[in-house]
């Protein structure tokens, strides 16, 4: 089986004279843990935010399964199966860990406003919030402020916001980012163990040793474009790869 | 209990019905406004027309909160469009919009204002208990958009906006939504202040009543709901305990919210844990 969760189709954007994302068009395939990698610069997270609809393109779509979304906001396109956690951890402070997922996991309570108004009842979203974190092993800390907790567990109450919408694509803006080696490869292996329950993942990261064991497949960008598509140890032999992105890693090491 | 006792704690009851709508806005939701005058003048206003022109009060008082909540859509739409800073300034905006409308606009009295409003037959101690049945009611629902899933999503948005809409929040109707029933709200103040004073002028409604909202909110404790009924009664009554110190009761009034902001950002509603933290066993 190989449907497309999800597609861009000739994705541009430019911040001032700087090209960001140069025609750019990927498919992301049902049960796939795809790879996004790429030197500083080279758009990665620009176009997450341009496929979650958090940036808008110059030109070029985003498609949601068959339908084109480009012009659908955030809030639409989570709604029609995108989750994403973000690099920059964005926790709702003055809300408890709890609070945060239990309020991804009330998408039928939340979905309109007027309607909102007669939802009180928490019980069934505070039970989904539980079990996944309980599954990121953060139970412990369901009380807490976010303000009260250290950076590796911020990144995990995104990670358990993200799956509480209970999504069709996830997608991860280096979740690995600030994490030390430990804590890394717990994380990894939980994007491992939710892409074998076949989770679409789609996975931005620079920690490249993670993504190359855990990727099913990579896309290599460089200047906004994409320069390579393939299995993750048939990619990195490519010497324009290698000049893009490991030439760089390799002489930094 | 005196007449000047009764007119005080309705005075009190109508101040508490606008604070908390304003919270509704600022605290819940996380919008400032800077004009919240302006939707209790429309209250006032509608409500003023009607019962001069012969309308029961009772029927009055929804008429004025619909058209006030009307006209908080319309503002809140420019909530969607900026935020924080220039968020202020264009409800600002919009409160010297509304006073300067009235001043010029024959049909609703011009500078004089609506004077001979009759009557709402309630009695004294009818019409004080009509505002102190609104002030429950007001509180009521707070309390309960605080709690329900409506606040919840109010809260999202006002920590981390687009963070909420990463979650699936349609961030723009929660934002409407707030501005529609903070006003409406605030309309019925404006309904009940103009029904308690029986002529309104529209000086009543400019910058300085806004700022005294504003005030009870932050005293009060933003978006506590306990915390700012307690701000409402406490800068209702100061001008009346403090009416020794003159002119320069404005000055003490500011000096009060930059101390709150200062030195106690959770204002009155923080002061209990506080004190316990102190008390307690360390």
């Amino acid at each position: 089986m190989s449907d497309v969760l999800l597609r861009s189709d000739h994705l541009c954007r430019a911040f001032g004279g700087v090209v960001a994302v140069d025609d750019v068009s990927i498919s992301v395939q049902r049960g796939e843990l795809l790879g996004l990698i790429g030197p500083n610069g080279a758009g990665k997270t620009t176009i997450i935010r341009l496929l979650t609809g958090i940036q808008r393109p110059d030109s070029g779509k985003v498609f949601i399964g068959p339908d084109d979304v480009t012009r659908l906001s955030t809030d639409r396109r989570v709604r029609r199966g995108l989750a994403l956690t973000h690099q920059i951890v964005q926790p709702l402070h003055g809300l408890s860990v709890l609070e945060n997922v239990a309020l991804a996991a009330g998408q039928a309570a939340t979905r309109s406003a007027i309607a909102s108004l007669f939802h009180y009842g928490r019980g069934r979203e505070v039970d989904a919030a539980n079990v996944i974190l309980t599954r990121l092993d953060m139970l412990a800390y369901a009380g807490n402020m976010p303000d009260t907790l250290p950076l590796g567990y911020l990144k995990r109450l995104e990670m358990a916001r993200a799956l509480a919408l209970n999504p069709d694509v996830l997608l991860l803006d280096e979740p690995l980012a600030g994490l030390n080696q430990r804590e890394s490869a717990i994380l990894a292996d939980l994007i491992i163990a939710l892409n074998a329950d076949g989770l679409t993942i789609v996975l931005v990261e620079h920690n490249l040793a993670e993504v190359l064991r855990v990727a099913t497949r990579l896309l290599v960008l460089d200047a906004g474009r994409v320069i390579a598509d393939g299995s993750p140890s048939e990619v990195v032999r490519r010497p324009e790869v290698r000049d893009a992105y490991i030439g760089q890693g390799a002489s930094n090491a | 209990m005196t007449g000047y006792h009764l007119s005080l704690i309705s005075l009190t009851g109508i101040m508490i019905v606008f604070a908390v709508s304003l919270n509704m806005i600022m605290g819940l939701c996380g919008q400032v406004s800077l004009g919240h005058a302006a939707f209790y003048g429309v209250g006032a206003y509608v409500t003023a027309m009607m019962s001069a022109g012969g309308v029961p009060t009772l029927y009055a008082l929804p008429v004025g909160m619909l058209i006030a909540g009307l006209m908080g859509l319309i503002v809140g739409f420019a909530s969607l469009r900026v935020r924080d800073d220039f968020l202020a300034i264009t409800t600002l905006a919009v409160g010297f919009l509304f006073v300067g409308v009235v001043r010029k606009s024959r049909a609703l009295g011009g500078e004089f204002g609506i004077s001979g409003i009759p009557e709402s037959g309630l009695g004294p101690a009818g019409d004080a208990f009509l505002v102190a049945f609104c002030v429950v009611l007001t509180v009521a629902l707070s309390v309960y958009l605080s709690r329900n899933w409506t606040g919840l999503a109010f809260r999202s948005i006002s920590a981390n906006e687009e963070a909420a809409q990463t979650l699936g929040i349609n961030s723009a109707h929660y934002k409407l939504l707030a501005f529609c029933i903070g006003c409406a709200l605030a309309g019925l103040a404006g309904g009940l202040y103009a029904n308690y004073a029986r002529f309104i002028v529209p000086g009543t409604f400019g910058f300085s009543l806004s700022i005294t909202a504003a005030a009870m909110v932050v005293i009060g404790g933003i978006g506590s709901t306990a915390g700012v009924v307690a701000g409402a009664v406490l800068l209702t009554l100061f001008p009346e305990i403090f009416r020794f110190l003159g002119d320069y009761r404005m000055l003490v009034y500011g000096a009060l919210l930059v101390g709150v902001m200062l030195f106690q950002p959770k204002g009155l509603a923080g002061i209990p844990s506080m004190v316990r933290r102190w008390a307690g066993p360390r």
